[in-house]
């Protein structure tokens, strides 16, 4: 029995985004024993939402993450939506459509460049947000901002997408996929990539199964689910078929994102042609009463908010369950058995999100 | 080696691929959301705009006919302007500047009385 | 009362959570409702795109067990309900003590509403409800309070 050694993973280290601590009991270079610590970015967002009006917590929620801004508003809007028994408008789930797709592909492409980061790969990062880049700029021409989109309202979004910026949407994400398809590219065929991602922290789909994963991490390991097959907003119109992987690795995951940027890319395509002409927004009467839970893909996985209302213009409760907070227990799974050095790159490519893990 | 031959002269001829900013700066997008403008011509001081202010950056004081406006609050959501029926706040596409210290603008005197 | 929602008692829901793993589905989350004088926990699961909820009505002083052995990643979930809300969950295969978000002299249960009467506050370390560690009040906070020190005027005039 070789004595083991415990070294801390985190809370700064140069591949996370955002801080979680890890304690890794090693025996030689192996690790065989890990514990999380997480509340590094705990904001007590929950008890915040209980003390505003129902009517400005969607600026709240869309900061509980910022990389996922607007899926967190739209889970938010969703649920008061179930509560007030609202309808919206079909032009705005379309654009709900639209604005979470764009979302999605800027989250993706952050995960790409971050993974490249990790491997130590810096010039593919510069890449792949270079990509993101005209990206973004979508995001502020459409929405208003490059990240916080502020988008979303109860009843339905704040902003329309006329023709003309609607052409320029579709046209500059077709002139993005060449780019796409050189990263795509290196990222299948570079050495150091392959073998620093493919056979590392493989999670089988036994144990994804009985771990709770959800998202890229679920569909890398050969589950085919996906929030948006219910087919919530616009997705029920469009038609979606979940993008699925069977090796379980870090790759696979990688894979299934990069899939999903080309689908993104396709959907909003769709949803830009079939969108109907109408309002953008219905008009929101009442106070939230009763309970409702609502889920929504966002770029991690499945994002689920209960809320629960007793007739005041403040919810009495609110319940966030972000993806990566399901995550964290099959990270636990995949890293006893790994090497020191792969442990950053398994753990980013669960593409890990504290501040949203937290709250 | 040769296929870096493209690339490296395509580098050489080409000028850097970013924005020399803050020498060169690129034009705000119509509709971009980068700070709130106040003109406070034709306020009647119905406090919409701060009752509806998430993060409290706009306060209205009736009685005495001001407002404060705290710009390092302000999260440029645009509901307060959304909010205001005359036309006072205006969200404008250029980005509002860094400084070195918090400041609160104070509003006094009233245009319509 | 949402769809698709059963409500069980407190000794039912290991062999429930454990019915519901043998048919394919995937424990979601877990909320806990402070409903005054006793606390109600929903389980939510999901099995192929459906959700089924499960309800339990238990009172403050008492124990619900954890589910941790059935789905291993309710481990997060239980310590974070027991220590955001007070609700006395026992034998969690992680137990954090009450210090997963908290800190030592912060704020204690702050979703919980009412006082937590009858229940010690959790040290770390320590399995059982010692003495009660400060007053598990609300902390007082006020939506969009100035700072202490104001920030300098200026007066733009109008």
């Amino acid at each position: 029995m070789s004595p083991t050694t415990v070294i801390p993973f985190g809370p700064q280290h140069p591949v996370l985004p955002e801080p979680i601590h890890l304690r890794l009991t090693l025996e030689d270079e192996t690790v065989v024993g890990v514990v999380p610590s997480i509340g590094y970015v705990h904001r007590g967002i929950e008890k915040a939402a209980e003390l505003r009006e129902y009517s400005s917590n969607v600026f709240l929620m869309e900061r509980v993450c910022g990389i996922c801004s607007f899926v967190h508003a739209l889970a938010y809007c969703q649920v008061v939506e179930g509560l007030l028994k609202a309808e919206v408008p079909p032009r705005a789930k379309y654009l709900r459509v639209v604005y979470s797709e764009l979302l999605r592909i800027h989250s993706h492409l952050l995960y790409l460049g971050l993974l490249a980061d990790a491997l130590g790969f810096e010039s593919l990062f510069m890449q792949c947000w270079r990509v993101r880049e005209t990206v973004v700029d979508l995001m502020e021409k459409t929405a208003g901002s490059r990240v916080i989109m502020s988008s979303c309202a109860i009843g339905g979004v704040r902003r329309d997408i006329g023709p003309a910026l609607a052409e320029e949407t579709a046209r500059t994400l077709a002139g993005l996929k060449p780019q796409l398809d050189r990263i795509a590219e290196v990222l299948g065929h570079d050495y150091g990539v392959r073998q620093r991602a493919i056979g590392r922290g493989v999670l089988s789909r036994e144990q994804a199964l009985a771990t709770g994963a959800v998202g890229p991490t679920q569909r890398g390991s050969g589950i085919a689910e996906d929030v948006r097959t219910t087919g919530y907003a616009a997705y029920g119109e469009l038609g979606f078929t979940p993008i699925v992987e069977t090796a379980g690795d870090s790759y696979a995951r990688t894979v299934v994102r990069l899939r999903e940027v080309y689908q993104s890319m396709d959907l909003i395509q769709r949803a830009l042609e079939k969108m109907p002409e109408g309002d953008i927004a219905a008009r929101i009467r009442g106070n939230p009463e009763g309970e409702f839970v609502s889920r929504v893909e966002a770029p991690r996985g499945e994002l689920i908010y209960y809320a629960k209302g007793n007739g005041t213009r403040n919810l009495e409760r609110l319940r966030v369950r972000t993806p990566t907070y399901a995550n964290l227990p099959p990270l636990l799974t995949m890293l006893p058995g790994c090497e020191l050095a792969d442990v950053p790159v398994i753990t980013l490519s669960i593409d890990p999100c504290f501040s949203c893990t937290e709250r | 080696m040769p296929w870096m031959l493209t690339t490296v002269l395509r580098n050489v001829i080409a000028g850097p691929a970013t924005r020399r900013y803050p020498f060169e700066k690129r034009e705000p997008f119509p509709d971009a959301r980068g700070r709130l403008a106040i003109d406070r011509t034709n306020c009647i001081y119905c406090t919409l705009c701060a009752r509806r202010c998430p993060s409290g950056a706009i306060r209205v004081d009736r009685q005495a006919k001001e407002m404060t406006f705290e710009p390092f609050r302000c999260i440029v959501c645009g509901a307060c302007a959304e909010a205001c029926n005359k036309g006072c706040l205006r969200i404008e596409g250029a980005y509002k500047s860094p400084a070195v210290a918090k400041e609160t603008l104070v509003f006094t005197g009233s245009a319509s009385s | 009362m949402l769809e698709n929602e059963t409500t069980i008692g407190v000794e039912a829901l290991v062999a429930e959570a454990e019915r519901l793993r043998q048919q394919g589905a995937r424990l979601v989350t877990a909320t806990g409702l402070d409903e005054g004088d006793h606390f109600d926990v929903i389980y939510h699961f999901a099995l192929e795109t459906k959700l089924h909820h499960l309800r339990l009505s238990v009172a403050k002083a008492d124990t619900v067990p954890s589910i941790s052995g059935v789905f291993p990643g309710a481990f997060l979930i239980e310590n974070e309900m027991k220590e955001l809300l007070g609700v006395q969950i026992t034998g969690i295969s992680v137990d954090y003590g009450g210090r997963l978000f908290l800190v030592e002299g912060g704020p204690e249960r702050p979703l919980a509403k009412t006082e937590v009467s009858g229940v010690g506050g959790q040290k770390p370390g320590a399995g059982e409800p010692g003495k009660s560690n400060g007053p598990a009040t609300m902390p007082t906070m006020t939506f969009g309070r100035r700072s202490p020190t104001p920030d300098p005027r200026r007066e733009v005039g109008q």
